[in-house]
C-alpha cells in the first residue's frame, strides 16, 4: 500500500537574483515498509524535497500550484500542500512523518537534556502522559542500542558521543511511531564503522515498525546496501528511478552512469575514475532544455538543449528521463 | 539580423556583468549589497547631508551662534518662516515679517514683541554677514538673510542668539567630539586589542584584566570629578579638546574586545595557516590577512560606535559636567530648555532635539546597513 | 635501498588538557609512538576514524603540529632535516619543500585575495623570485598544470565552485615546487563527480612534479584507488601498513578488516560482512590500556589488555601491530 505520493511537486525560491527553481515536477511513490533512497549531489534539491514533506520549506519558497503531495492514512488522504494552519500540520511534523537530520549536535538543544525533548515530542503528538512519554523514551533509547538507558535520557545532548546522539535522534523521531521516516543525510557526519551500526539498526526498525523511510544521501554505497529503491536527483530533477538493483546494475540515465563510473569501487581497484566532466551549473545559469545537457556526453543537439525529456519506462519499476533513450528503445 | 545583434548584446551585458561580479573585491561587494538597502542609502544621504551642514555651518547658518551675533530685539522670539504669499498679494521671493518691541500700560510694563505686517523683509541669498573663519581664511559669505533686519527659523533664545545658526553649530560640535574620541578610542583598541588577540595566551589574560578594569569605571562620577579638577583658566576650545580626549580614553574597551575577538577568530582560519606554513612572518600575516579582514567589520563598529559618544557627550554637557558656553553643543543647547516656562512658552527650543535624534539614528541605520552588508559574505556557501 | 623521504621514529604528540594544582597535568596524546617511512615518489595513504590522529600526523610532520618526543626527518638526497631541531633559517628552506593542502575549499582561500595573489603568495613570502614578471609566469605555469583557466586569474575566490577552488589551493601548494605534499582530506568536502576529478589530477600532477603525496582520508574507498602504500591509525598508533593492493586483499588487523568491512559496497547483493564493531570510539584523551583497540576487538585476549602491541613485518611486505595477527582465520 503507498504511503506517499509526490506528483509534478515543483518548488521555487524568491531571492534577491530573482526565482531560482530548486526542484521540478519531480513525482515518485513510497511503500510502507519501503526504504526509497534519493541521490543527488550539492543543488540537486533533495534536501528541499525532503523538508516540503513537512511544510518546513521558509518563507520565500514559492510552491508550483501543480505540485502534489499526498500522505495515505486509514482515515482518508491528507494533501500537505493543502495544509493552511500550523496547527493541521502537526502530523507531519513528528506525527506521521518524522525527520532524522544530520547533524545530531546541531538537532538537539543543548540547554535541555536528551530525555526533556524526547518526552516534549511524545506529549505534543500522543495522548500519552508523562510518566508514560518516560517509560517510552527509555524503552526506545535502549531498542536503538543505547546502554544505560535511564541514566542516559537525564544526559545534555554533548555528553553523548556521535554515533549515540544520531541514534538518540532516531530513537526521538521513532518515539512517535511514524509511518514515515525521512531521514536526511543521517551518516554523513559520522565514522564508518559507527555509520555501518546505525544503517544496520535503520533496517531492522524498517522490518519491525513497518514504516518507509525517505533516505536522502549522496553516497551511493550507502544506498546499495540500504535502499530498496532509489531516486536519483540532478540540479532539482529527478532524473533515474527503479530498484537498487536495476538502477546500480544497469543504469540508464547519462548522469547515473557518470556517477558510478566517478565513484571508487573497493571490489574493483583497478577501475579507472571516470569524472563526470564539467561542473554542476549555479542555481542561476539552469541550463534549458534537459538540465544535464551541457555535461552529457550524449547530448543531441538540438533536442536535448530544448526540449525538457519525458519518463522512458526500461522495464517495471525502472524509469529515466533521456532523450537518448527513446532512440534506442525498439 | 537585427535580432541577433539584439540577444548578443543581452548575452554580452549577462557575461559582463557576471565577470564584473567575478572580479569584484570583498569591498566593492559590500557596496553593491550596502545601495541595494533601501534605508541604509537613505540614511546615508541624510547623514551626509547633516555632515555637511555642520562643517559648513558658518556658511549656511546667518548669524554668529555666540553672543556677538545676537539680536537684542528679539529675545525668546517664536521661530520666523518665510512666506512667499498674504493678505497684501504673492511675491516670488519669500519674505517675513518685522518685529516690534513695545512696553506700554497696556501690555503691563512688560516687554512684548509684535510682528508689523506692513514692514515686509525680502529673504536674500548669498548675503554678506558676520564674519567667520573658514580653512584660516576669513569670510562673512553666507547662505541667506533678509535684507533689513535679523531672520531666525528656529526662534531665539533668552539672549536673542540665533537658534538656527546655534544647531548647526552644535551639530559641527557633536560631530568634531565623537571624531577625536571615536579616533582615539579607535586607536589605542587596534593597539591593545590587535595585541591580545594575536599573542594570545598570559599576554591575552592581562590585556582582558585592564580592559575590564577601565571599562567598568563610571563615567559621570569621572566627569565630576575632572569637572572639578579642570581649572577655570582653561579655554572653552581646550575643555572641548579635554573632553573628547577623555572620551576617547574611556571609550576603548567595547571596541578593543571585539577587534581581539575578530583576530582570534582570522588567526586560526585555514588560510592564514596556510600562508604560515609558507613561512611568512608575522608582519607578513598581519598586514596581508588579518588587517583587511576584519576592516569592514571595525568599519562598522566605529560608525556605530559613533553615536554612543554624541549620546555621551550630551548628556555630560546637559548636566552640566561637559562642554559649556560659548561652545555650543547640542547637549549645551539642551541645558536650557530645563525650566517651565521654556516648556510652556518657548517650545522652539527643543528644535535641536530633533536634529539630535535624526543624526543618532541616520548613524544607527548606516551602521546596521553596513553590517549586514558585511557579514553575509562570511556565510555564503554552496 | 633508497632513503625514505620522511622517516618517522617513536614520534608521540601530547597537547595539555587543562590543569592540575596537585601532580601532572592530563595531556591528550593524540599521536603515541609512531614509526612510519614514507618512501619518496609514493602515494602514501593514512586512513583513520575520528581521533586516530592522521591530521596531527600530517601536521607535526610539516611541523604544525607540536613534536613532543621522537624524531621526524626529511631526506630527498640534496637537503636533510630534522625536523624536530630545525633552525629558522633551516624551516624556511623545509616550508619551499613541504606543504600542505587542505579539506575546506571554502576556508583555504583568502576572500579578499584574487586567485593570482593566492597562487603567488608563497613565492613572494619565500623570496623565491626576483622579479613581478617571473612571479606570474611561474603562477601561470602551475595554473595550466592544475587545469585552471588562465581568465580566472583576475576573480576572486566568491566567483568558483569547490573543485575550481580545491585546485586553486593545490595549485598554491604546488608553486613553491615542493617535493613532498599533503593532502589532508583533500577531496572529503567535493561532490563524488569532482572528487573523480581531483584525484585524477593530483595523480598526474604526481606523475609530473615528481611529488611525494602523503593522502590523509577517512575514506577508504578513495584511498584504494589512488593509493599505492596504504597506513591504518587507531587512536594515535598504526596498527597496519602495507601496500594497498595487499592490504585489501588480505587485511591483516583486526580494525583493519572491521574497516573493510563497513564500507558500503555498490554491490547490493554482496553478502553481508562478518566483521561488525560494537561499541564507540573511545576518547583519545582517556584511552584504553594495552593495545588501544581491544575493547572493541572480536579476537581480544587477556593480553591485549595489558600489553602494548609494536609493528611486526608480515611476509608480503607489510606490518602489522597486534599480538596474534598471525593466529587470525583469514579473512
Amino acid at each position: 500500500m503507498s504511503l506517499l505520493s509526490v506528483q509534478d511537486l515543483t518548488i521555487r525560491f524568491r531571492t534577491e537574483e530573482g526565482l531560482i527553481t530548486a526542484v521540478e515536477k519531480v513525482s515518485f511513490d513510497i511503500a510502507e515498509g519501503e526504504i526509497l533512497g534519493l541521490v543527488g549531489e550539492s543543488g540537486s534539491g533533495k534536501s528541499v524535497t525532503a523538508k516540503s514533506l513537512m511544510r518546513l520549506m521558509g518563507d520565500n519558497a514559492v510552491v508550483d500550484p501543480a505540485s502534489r503531495i499526498t500522505l495515505h492514512r486509514q482515515g482518508g488522504d491528507l494533501d500537505v500542500l493543502g495544509l493552511r494552519r500550523e496547527r493541521d500540520m502537526r502530523p507531519v511534523r513528528g506525527g506521521e512523518i518524522s525527520m532524522v537530520f544530520q547533524e545530531p549536535m546541531a538537532s538537539f538543544a543543548p540547554a535541555i537534556t536528551v530525555g526533556a525533548q524526547m518526552v516534549e515530542q511524545l506529549l505534543i503528538h500522543t495522548d500519552l502522559s508523562r510518566k508514560a512519554a518516560r517509560t517510552l523514551s527509555i524503552d526506545m533509547l535502549a531498542r536503538v542500542g543505547i546502554s544505560d538507558p535511564a541514566r542516559r535520557f537525564d544526559q545534555y545532548v554533548f555528553e553523548f558521543s556521535g554515533g549515540m546522539r544520531q541514534r538518540a535522534m532516531i530513537a526521538m523521531a521513532l518515539s512517535t511511531k511514524p509511518r514515515l521516516l525521512i531521514a536526511d543525510e543521517p551518516t554523513t557526519a559520522l565514522d564508518v564503522t559507527i555509520q555501518a551500526q546505525v544503517l544496520e539498526l535503520m533496517k531492522e526498525l524498517v522490518a519491525e515498525f513497518r514504516m518507509g523511510i525517505l533516505f536522502i544521501t549522496h553516497d551511493l554505497g550507502v544506498i546499495a546496501q540500504t535502499a530498496d529503491r532509489v531516486a536519483v536527483m540532478y540540479l532539482g530533477n529527478l532524473v533515474e528511478t527503479g530498484t537498487v538493483r536495476d538502477v546500480i546494475r544497469t543504469p540508464a540515465h547519462p548522469y547515473t552512469k557518470g556517477l558510478l563510473q566517478a565513484l571508487p569501487r573497493i571490489d574493483d581497484l583497478d577501475a579507472p575514475l571516470v569524472p563526470v566532466p564539467g561542473d554542476i551549473p549555479g542555481p542561476l545559469d539552469r541550463p534549458e532544455g534537459c538540465v544535464f545537457h551541457t555535461r552529457c556526453a550524449v547530448a543531441i543537439s538540438g533536442r536535448c538543449n530544448r526540449q525538457i525529456p519525458q519518463d522512458v519506462t526500461l522495464s517495471p519499476g525502472h524509469a529515466a528521463r533521456c532523450h537518448a533513450l527513446t532512440k534506442d528503445t525498439p | 539580423m537585427t535580432d541577433r545583434t539584439v540577444t548578443t548584446s543581452v548575452a554580452d551585458r549577462e557575461a559582463r556583468r557576471k565577470e564584473a561580479y567575478f572580479t569584484a573585491s570583498q569591498s566593492q561587494l559590500i557596496w553593491a549589497r550596502f545601495r541595494k538597502n533601501r534605508s541604509a542609502m537613505v540614511a546615508g544621504i541624510v547623514l551626509a547631508a547633516m555632515i555637511l551642514l555642520g562643517l559648513f555651518a558658518d556658511f549656511v547658518g546667518p548669524y554668529n551662534p555666540t553672543i556677538a551675533g545676537r539680536n537684542a530685539d528679539y529675545t525668546n522670539g517664536a521661530p520666523q518662516i518665510p512666506r512667499f504669499c498674504d493678505d497684501d498679494g504673492c511675491s516670488l521671493r519669500p519674505f517675513i515679517y518685522g518685529t516690534k518691541r513695545e512696553r506700554s500700560i497696556a501690555t503691563n510694563f512688560r516687554w512684548v514683541t509684535t510682528q508689523d505686517t506692513d514692514d515686509k523683509r525680502y529673504v536674500q541669498f548669498f548675503v554678506r554677514g558676520d564674519s567667520y573663519r573658514f580653512l584660516g581664511f576669513s569670510a562673512n559669505l553666507h547662505l541667506f538673510g533678509v535684507d533689513n533686519g535679523y531672520i531666525h527659523l528656529f526662534g531665539t533664545d533668552d539672549a536673542g542668539k540665533d537658534i538656527f545658526s546655534r544647531t548647526l553649530h552644535a551639530i559641527r560640535t557633536s560631530l568634531a567630539v565623537g571624531t577625536i574620541g571615536v579616533v582615539i578610542s579607535f586607536v589605542m583598541a587596534l593597539a591593545i586589542g590587535g595585541v591580545a588577540g594575536y599573542f594570545g595566551g598570559r599576554i591575552d589574560g592581562v590585556i582582558q584584566m585592564i580592559t575590564d578594569a577601565v571599562r567598568v569605571v563610571p563615567a559621570i562620577p569621572l566627569f565630576m570629578a575632572l569637572a572639578a579638577f579642570v581649572p577655570d583658566t582653561w579655554s572653552a576650545e581646550t575643555r572641548f579638546f579635554f573632553i573628547s580626549i577623555i572620551l576617547g580614553l574611556i571609550g576603548w574597551p567595547t571596541l578593543a574586545r571585539r577587534v581581539r575577538t575578530h583576530i582570534l577568530v582570522e588567526r586560526n582560519q585555514d588560510y592564514v595557516l596556510a600562508a604560515r606554513l609558507s613561512g611568512a612572518r608575522p608582519g607578513h600575516i598581519i598586514r596581508r590577512h588579518l588587517l583587511p579582514s576584519f576592516t569592514s567589520y571595525i568599519i562598522v563598529d566605529l560608525v556605530i560606535s559613533f553615536p554612543y559618544m554624541v549620546l555621551s557627550e550630551t548628556a555630560l554637557s546637559f548636566i552640566g559636567l561637559g562642554l559649556k558656553d560659548p561652545v555650543n553643543s547640542l547637549g549645551v543647547m539642551l541645558q536650557n530648555t530645563t525650566s517651565a516656562d521654556v516648556l510652556l512658552n518657548y517650545q522652539w527650543y527643543f528644535i535641536p532635539v530633533i536634529f539630535f535624534v535624526t543624526l543618532v539614528m541616520a548613524f544607527v541605520f548606516v551602521g546596521d546597513g553596513l553590517r549586514d552588508a558585511a557579514d553575509p559574505y562570511a556565510s555564503s556557501r554552496k | 635501498m633508497t632513503t625514505p623521504l620522511i622517516r618517522i621514529k617513536g614520534l608521540e604528540t601530547h597537547y595539555p588538557l587543562g590543569q592540575r594544582l596537585f601532580g601532572p597535568a592530563p595531556v591528550l596524546k593524540a599521536l603515541a609512538g609512531i614509526d612510519l617511512d614514507i618512501p619518496a615518489g609514493s602515494f602514501f595513504g593514512l586512513v583513520g576514524e575520528s581521533g586516530s590522529g592522521k591530521t596531527t600526523l600530517g601536521r607535526a610532520i610539516l611541523k604544525a603540529a607540536p613534536i613532543t618526543t621522537g624524531s621526524v626527518s626529511y631526506d630527498d638526497g640534496q637537503s636533510a632535516f630534522d625536523i624536530g631541531s630545525m633552525d629558522a633559517r633551516q624551516e624556511r628552506t623545509y616550508r619551499s619543500r613541504a606543504q600542505l593542502i587542505f579539506q575546506d575549499p571554502y576556508a583555504a582561500l583568502s576572500p579578499r585575495m584574487t586567485v593570482r595573489d593566492i597562487i603567488a603568495e608563497p613565492l613572494e613570502v619565500m623570496g623565491l623570485t626576483s622579479s613581478r614578471a617571473e612571479t606570474d609566469d611561474r603562477v601561470r605555469e602551475i595554473a595550466k598544470k592544475c587545469r585552471l583557466n588562465l581568465e580566472h586569474l583576475r576573480r576572486f575566490p566568491h566567483a568558483f565552485s569547490g573543485g575550481q577552488r580545491q585546485r586553486i589551493s593545490i595549485a598554491r601548494a604546488l608553486v613553491s615546487g615542493p617535493k613532498f605534499v599533503v593532502a589532508d582530506e583533500s577531496v572529503a568536502a567535493l561532490d563524488v563527480s569532482i572528487q573523480a576529478d581531483i584525484l585524477n589530477l593530483l595523480k598526474a600532477l604526481q606523475k609530473d612534479l615528481s611529488l611525494t603525496l602523503l593522502f590523509i582520508s577517512h575514506d577508504l574507498s578513495v584511498v584504494a584507488h589512488s593509493c599505492d602504500t596504504v597506513a591504518v591509525m587507531y587512536l594515535g598508533r598504526l596498527v597496519e601498513v602495507a601496500p594497498s593492493r595487499t592490504l585489501f586483499a588480505r587485511p591483516r588487523h583486526p580494525y583493519t578488516r572491521a574497516l573493510l568491512s563497513a564500507i558500503p559496497t555498490l554491490d547490493p547483493d554482496a553478502p553481508p560482512k562478518m566483521q561488525r564493531l560494537t561499541g564507540e570510539i573511545p576518547s583519545p584523551a582517556d584511552p584504553p590500556p594495552g593495545c588501544r583497540f581491544h575493547t572493541r576487538c572480536p579476537f581480544a585476549q587477556a593480553r591485549c589488555r595489558q600489553e602494548v602491541p609494536e609493528l611486526a613485518p608480515t611476509q608480503d611486505g607489510g606490518q602489522v601491530a597486534c599480538h596474534f595477527w598471525k593466529d587470525l582465520p583469514d579473512a
